[in-house]
């Protein structure tokens, strides 16, 4: 599989999309438009779950080029670092827009300290971004190399950002972490299911006597679940990520994950949530709705399926 | 730790061999576990948004027609207790041998306790309005979160810990 080329395919958003979703805020300070607020929340949730991929097919993208002599293991490895302290922040940033569209699509009280928190994170994530794609391109480019050598803001970052061995080496050092980390991963599923799952079946037509409406605010703590599992998935990552690089079931089941959000998402922009949301006790969801919730259902059983599944496809996809 | 003969004769007898070899992705080892996996999220889901509800979370959803989702959880646990046999039948050194799963049995025995618990106190008695069933539920779901947290926890560590992986074999 050509990692590299996903890799320079997929690392453009996160930056791009971050600084036009800044841009998007910023505009919305000056001409105050809730439209231009909202969009640039969609942008930073979007670049956000992007950044995953992105981020997971950078160390395909390391084997690859290490296989070439020319290229210099210590430049890999400083980009690595700045990928591991940036995505934190990408994350934070996409987290905190996602809590402002949630609570913007509910009558609840105008979140403005959120939007400011959002874009003090998201400046900070532009600045790490910019230091992790000079530190990328620079793997590559020979014209614009300055060396190994940081100056001035890039100095100032490099000291945040973690060692990538010793990252993953403390990943792995004990199994009693790890279950820790996989008991979290499971409370995070069991939340998804809970929440998004339950509300997907009753609009299905399961359990018809609860009203539809009320299911709903259970919603945020499956989110909160899907939250703790980026997490915990990502820090899985970083201490096997050639045992997860190489298999086909953790690939599929990114792109699934992602599928079930962007249905998650289209249950509510298309319409098909205020289509059942006034469904009382007893009442059938319209057909929209429930092909929705079917899809959603399907996705989610997938993401399971696949994940238990990333065990005994390991080395899956040829080196 | 001394084993009786009979774990190896078990281990040894030809399905549970055979499962324990089948790579298949359709039947042996790996579905079972699988089974595993969606038998725990219908228990354990249903339950967590149940517990979630009696502690005040949506509070507008009503509690009395919750009762349904009872279902769900009884069918993940028929799935799960069936799943889980299986486990151990294609792995009965590798569990017997190892403390975790008894940890995991005493959880999972007092979970489904507080489980029933709930189910009889809260939602089986008919005569009871939402307050009521709210101030019987609340404390039985801050233990029903706990322990089934505690078996997911439990369980998880017995698939990273082991003493022998087969009679005589060890891990």
């Amino acid at each position: 599989m050509d990692f590299s080329h996903f890799h320079l395919l997929l690392n453009h958003f996160p930056i791009v999309g971050t600084i036009v979703g800044v841009g998007l805020l910023l505009l919305s300070f000056c001409v105050d438009g809730q439209d231009l607020r909202r969009s640039s929340l969609v942008v930073f949730v979007v670049t956000a779950l992007l950044t995953i991929p992105a981020f997971i097919s950078g160390f395909g993208a390391q084997v690859e080029l290490l296989e070439d002599p020319e290229v210099s293991n210590d430049l890999i490895q400083r980009h690595l670092g700045s990928a591991e302290l940036v995505v934190w922040f990408m994350g934070l940033t996409g987290a905190l827009a996602g809590i402002g569209l949630w609570q913007s699509g509910r009558p609840l009280r105008p979140v403005r300290g959120l939007t400011w928190g959002v874009l003090l994170i998201s400046l900070v994530t532009v600045a790490l971004l910019a230091r992790t794609g000079n530190t990328g391109g620079q793997i590559l480019h020979s014209e614009i190399q300055f060396g190994l050598q940081d100056t001035g803001l890039a100095a100032f970052i490099a000291n945040f950002e973690p060692s990538p061995s010793s990252f993953t080496r403390l990943m792995i050092a004990s199994q009693w972490w790890w279950a820790f980390m996989m008991t979290l991963h499971f409370v995070g599923l069991v939340l998804v299911v809970g929440t998004i799952g339950l509300l997907n079946l009753r609009v299905l037509g399961f359990a018809k006597q609860l009203p539809i409406a009320p299911l709903n605010k259970l919603v945020p703590w499956g989110l909160a679940g899907f939250g703790i599992n980026v997490v915990t998935g990502l820090l899985a990552f970083i201490g096997m990520s050639a045992y997860y690089t190489y298999n086909i079931a953790f690939m599929l089941k990114i792109v699934v994950v992602l599928l079930a959000l962007a249905s998650f998402a289209l249950f509510y922009m298309t319409g098909a949530f205020r289509d059942c949301e006034g469904v009382g006790p007893g009442g059938d969801a319209p057909l929209r709705a429930k092909l929705s919730a079917g899809v959603s259902l399907t996705l989610w059983l997938a993401v399971i399926v696949l994940g238990r599944y990333i065990q005994p496809l390991e080395n899956s996809i040829p080196r | 730790m001394e084993l009786p003969l009979w774990v190896d004769a078990f281990e040894q007898y030809g399905l549970s061999k055979w499962l324990r070899e089948s790579r298949s992705l359709v039947i042996g080892y790996y579905p079972i576990l699988l089974l595993h996996t969606l038998g725990l999220s219908l228990v354990v889901g249903p339950n967590a948004a149940i517990n979630l509800r009696l502690l005040g979370v949506a509070g507008d959803i009503p509690l009395a027609p919750l009762r349904r989702w009872f279902s769900l959880i009884w069918f993940g646990l028929v799935l799960n207790v069936t799943s889980g046999v299986l486990l151990v039948y294609v792995y009965p050194v590798k569990s017997l041998t190892n403390p975790v799963f008894y940890i995991k049995l005493a959880l999972l025995g007092f979970a489904i306790w507080i489980l029933l618990r709930i189910k009889t106190r809260v939602f089986d008695d008919s005569g009871l309005n939402e307050a009521d069933m709210v101030a019987r539920g609340r404390m039985l779901a801050v233990w029903s979160l706990l322990a089934w947290m505690s078996v997911l926890g439990a369980g998880r560590l017995l698939a990273y810990t082991c003493h022998y992986l087969l009679y005589a074999v060890p891990c």
